[in-house]
């Protein structure tokens, strides 16, 4: 026990280490973009509050993992299915933020602020009501949905981006999956999943993840832009 | 419920089916005659509030005299009159969102909404009433927006939605404070309805903009300036242009258009001057830019952009 506390331990510290890489690669890049266009692109900050997200989950794990917080409900649940937790926070934020990209990508403008709406009365619901069926379902659906809808609108539209964000969500919840198959007691198995996931978690922060070429496009001249003929009247 | 009042009950509603037609007739004209977004919308509006408000009535009717319940109450505390009234001021939320132009919003009403039902079936009535306290909250929230709107803009679309939030929210007060019996409260949510759809009928006939929005001295501005405007650019005013060519020449042309601001969403029906349709007719460019001075719909300045058969095509702000 005490040996796998020390791996999980250790485990948890890397991926909080690697996550604090992406998050720095990711804000480099964002100011890169400020300075160069003025603006910086909402993807990039949904991309930017996922890792930050999936930091704070590493975190409050390593909580529970050096037992400053014991493993008990309100505080730990197994699973966000089960009912709403302090380390299982962060997955419908997770999916909230994958459903909100994809409606972005998908320029569904009347209900991109759906998910995010939908979670706070979802929070506020448990508040009043104590009943967690909403929360367990839109846990469930809103992270599949998410995913789903993130990985059709990368290839819809080409972006590595959100390509990027789609796999490393599938990667980094294959530990949930590893898990569920039995593996929690297999330090090496978790480890390894861990390397695989935050190792592509770096590529893709510093920009490398490149599946889809940019096609560079050459701005026309102003002689051939055509504009409506227009009279000013009054 | 004896038969006397029964009938009473029904003539109102039907007043109140017949002030709907009627408050709708004017909107219905317009959308034949010329295509605007604004007025589009609020026609929606006044179906989906008229819509909800008959049906709830019909809802009523069919639970207690058909299928035999005592109260209308469906689930723990989930009246029908609630799912009416949360669903009325949805709707109208949903049009307040589109007034003021936040279309990443728009989900927020339905998610409000939903959220309630929720709380009513699942929680029924507590300590506090949370639905009473929100959509109490919601109503004061939109009646200030819409009159303070009205008022700024002098728009009577914007105050008949005022008034017809004020009359449901005093109608539902008293449903909730002061009706002791089913009846009462049966009568004070057709009255509710039958004079908003009256406040609304008054907006839509114009009513409220000739009586009592109406400016003297600033539509006397407004005219100044559209017309020095125009004299400044030296265009000839003193050409009068045929209705059309197979009647005459001597009788001027009258072309109507609902002028919208992008940015206040204010709108009114102006009719194009004379020389601004000559412009028109002598211009080979597919579209020609018309300037309208602040003051004129409302206090924005912006540009709409003006198609060879008089069409509206787009707004510049």
């Amino acid at each position: 026990m005490a040996d796998q506390f020390s791996v999980e331990t250790i485990r948890l510290e890397l991926i909080m280490t690697v996550l604090v890489i992406m998050v720095v690669f990711h804000a480099r890049r964002m100011l890169r973009d400020k300075r160069k266009h003025g603006t910086v692109n909402v993807i990039k900050k949904i991309v930017l509050c996922g890792f930050i997200c999936e930091l704070a989950r590493a975190f409050i794990n390593h909580i529970f993992a050096i037992g400053l917080l014991p493993k008990i409900p309100p505080y730990y649940s197994t699973s966000s299915i089960y009912g709403i937790a302090l380390n299982t926070m962060t997955s419908p934020i997770l999916a909230t933020l994958g459903l909100s990209l994809a409606l972005y990508i998908f320029n569904f403008e009347r209900i991109q602020y759906l998910p995010a709406y939908s979670i706070g009365a979802i929070l506020l619901f448990y508040v009043v009501s104590g009943s967690t069926v909403m929360y367990s379902l839109y846990v469930a659906v809103g992270a599949l949905l998410g995913l789903s809808l993130l990985f059709i609108a990368a290839i819809k539209i080409r972006d590595n981006y959100a390509l990027g964000l789609a796999l490393f969500f599938i990667l980094d919840f294959s530990e949930l999956i590893l898990v569920a198959l039995g593996f929690a007691g297999e330090p090496l198995v978790m480890f390894v999943q861990a390397i695989v996931a935050y190792g592509f978690g770096v590529f893709y922060a510093s920009g490398r993840f490149r599946i889809f070429k940019i096609k560079v496009t050459k701005e026309p001249s102003p002689e051939e832009v055509q504009t409506a003929p227009v009279v000013e009247v009054a | 419920m004896n038969v006397e009042i029964d009938i009473l009950l029904w003539v109102v509603w039907v007043l109140g089916v017949v002030t709907v037609a009627i408050g709708l007739l004017p909107m219905y004209k317009e959308r034949h005659k010329a295509y605007s977004a604004m007025n589009n919308t609020f026609f929606k509006l006044m179906v989906a509030l008229a819509f909800l408000q008959t049906s709830n009535f019909i809802a009523k009717y069919v639970l207690m005299n058909v299928m035999g319940f005592h109260e209308p109450i469906l689930p723990k505390n989930l009246r029908i009159d609630m799912i009416t009234s949360f669903g009325v001021l949805a709707v109208l939320l949903h049009f307040s969102l589109y007034a003021v132009g936040r279309r990443r919003h728009y989900s927020l009403p339905w998610v409000w909404f939903i959220f309630q039902m929720a709380y009513l079936i699942e929680v029924g009535e507590v300590m506090f009433d949370v639905s009473i306290i929100t959509s109490a909250a919601v109503a004061v929230g939109i009646i200030i927006l819409f009159i303070n709107k009205a008022i700024k803009n002098r728009a009577g679309l914007m105050l008949g939605i005022g008034f017809y939030v004020v009359i449901n929210l005093v109608a539902a007060l008293l449903i909730q404070y002061a009706a002791k019996t089913v009846v009462e409260e049966e009568f004070y949510m057709l009255l509710g309805f039958t004079l908003g759809y009256f406040m609304m009928g008054l907006a839509t006939w114009n009513i409220f903009e000739r009586y009592i929005l109406y400016d003297r001295q600033k539509e006397k501005a407004i005219k100044s300036t559209w017309i020095s405007k125009i004299m400044q650019t030296g265009v000839s005013t003193s050409e009068s242009v045929a209705l059309a060519p197979s009647k005459g020449k001597d009788q001027a042309r009258q072309i109507p258009r609902r002028v919208t601001c992008p940015m206040c969403k204010t709108s009114k029906i102006w009719e194009l001057p004379s020389d601004v349709i000559t412009t028109r007719e002598r211009s080979q460019k597919g579209i020609i830019l018309i300037h309208v001075p602040a003051g004129t719909t409302c206090d924005h300045t912006y540009d709409f952009y003006l198609g060879k058969s008089f069409e509206i095509l787009g707004y510049n702000a």
